[in-house]
């Protein structure tokens, strides 16, 4: 009886830390992430296979390459085993892979502003496995991993994209 | 040497093709890690640990991947790919590959 009670207080402890300090850890990270994309807007982002309009002279093209990996927390893996249960939209992880993508993408636009290019073309973004989830479905963490490649160059074209914040679509 | 994942590099043409080259790693990440995440697993957030073990990772398979080209006398590899595998629970493989060219500046 003892044994279950301490089992229990520890769950809900578990709960209230993963909710309240993952919840703050992800809101900061997202506004970390609106202020650097606002600022990565400045840089031509493109996913086409050819540089598109490439400075004559410019600096060599060259590959960059970023990875993230993002691990979930107690809170949302206790409410993904609702969601299993009854189906739909798992929102928590859905916040969960934005967070991965959009961390990567950053980094590979800032690497390629700090290698001195203006653009960025080819930018392909791909999840991996690294969890070992596909080997040991019962793993209890849950994390996710994102590796983006890309090719900085120097473009003529001027983004007109102000750097402001984006509307979040609901 | 120049490497690139777009099929052409802006500003060079392509003289020659040597042919498909590749590189790859398998690492996995030492028990203090697999620790320090498991932690992390209760409030959420990047693990660096794995990020900067993954970067180093894409360095090695992309440096063979380039000791290749450099064997068959290339000095460019264009439109490289990635492509990761799970190996085992606890261990990635990244693989690397590409078309090692020779590459001339336009006039």
């Amino acid at each position: 009886m003892g044994g279950l009670i301490f089992a229990l207080i520890v769950t809900v402890f578990l709960l209230i830390l993963g909710f309240t300090v993952g919840t703050i850890l992800e809101k900061r990270h997202f506004g970390r992430l609106d202020d650097r994309e606002a600022v990565n807007r400045m840089t031509l982002q493109t996913q086409s296979k050819i540089f598109l309009s490439p400075t004559a002279g410019g600096k060599t093209p060259t590959m960059i390459h970023s990875e993230t990996v993002v691990a979930s927390d107690y809170f949302k893996n206790f409410l993904s085993g609702f969601r299993k249960f009854f189906g739909g939209e798992m929102k928590s992880y859905h916040s969960l892979m934005e967070r991965a993508r959009r961390e990567t993408l950053a980094k590979l636009i800032e690497q390629a502003r700090e290698m001195g290019y203006n653009a960025v073309c080819n930018v392909r973004l791909e999840p991996a496995d690294v969890s070992g989830a596909i080997h040991n479905p019962k793993k209890k963490s849950v994390m996710v991993c994102i590796i983006a490649t890309a090719t900085a160059y120097d473009s003529d074209v001027v983004t007109t994209a102000p750097p402001t914040k984006m509307e979040k679509p609901v | 040497m120049i490497v690139v994942n777009t099929e052409t590099v802006a500003g060079y043409r392509v003289v020659e093709v040597k042919g498909i080259v590749q590189g790859n790693t398998v690492r996995a990440k030492h028990a203090g890690r697999d620790i320090a995440a498991g932690f992390k697993n209760l409030v959420g957030g990047e693990l660096k640990g794995y990020t900067e073990l993954l970067t180093e990772s894409r360095r090695e398979a992309i440096e063979r991947m380039m000791g290749q080209g450099q064997q068959l006398g290339a000095n460019a590899i264009v439109n490289v790919r990635f492509t990761t595998s799970a190996v085992t629970s606890g261990a990635a493989e990244l693989y690397a590959y590409g078309t090692a060219v020779v590459v001339q500046p336009l006039a």
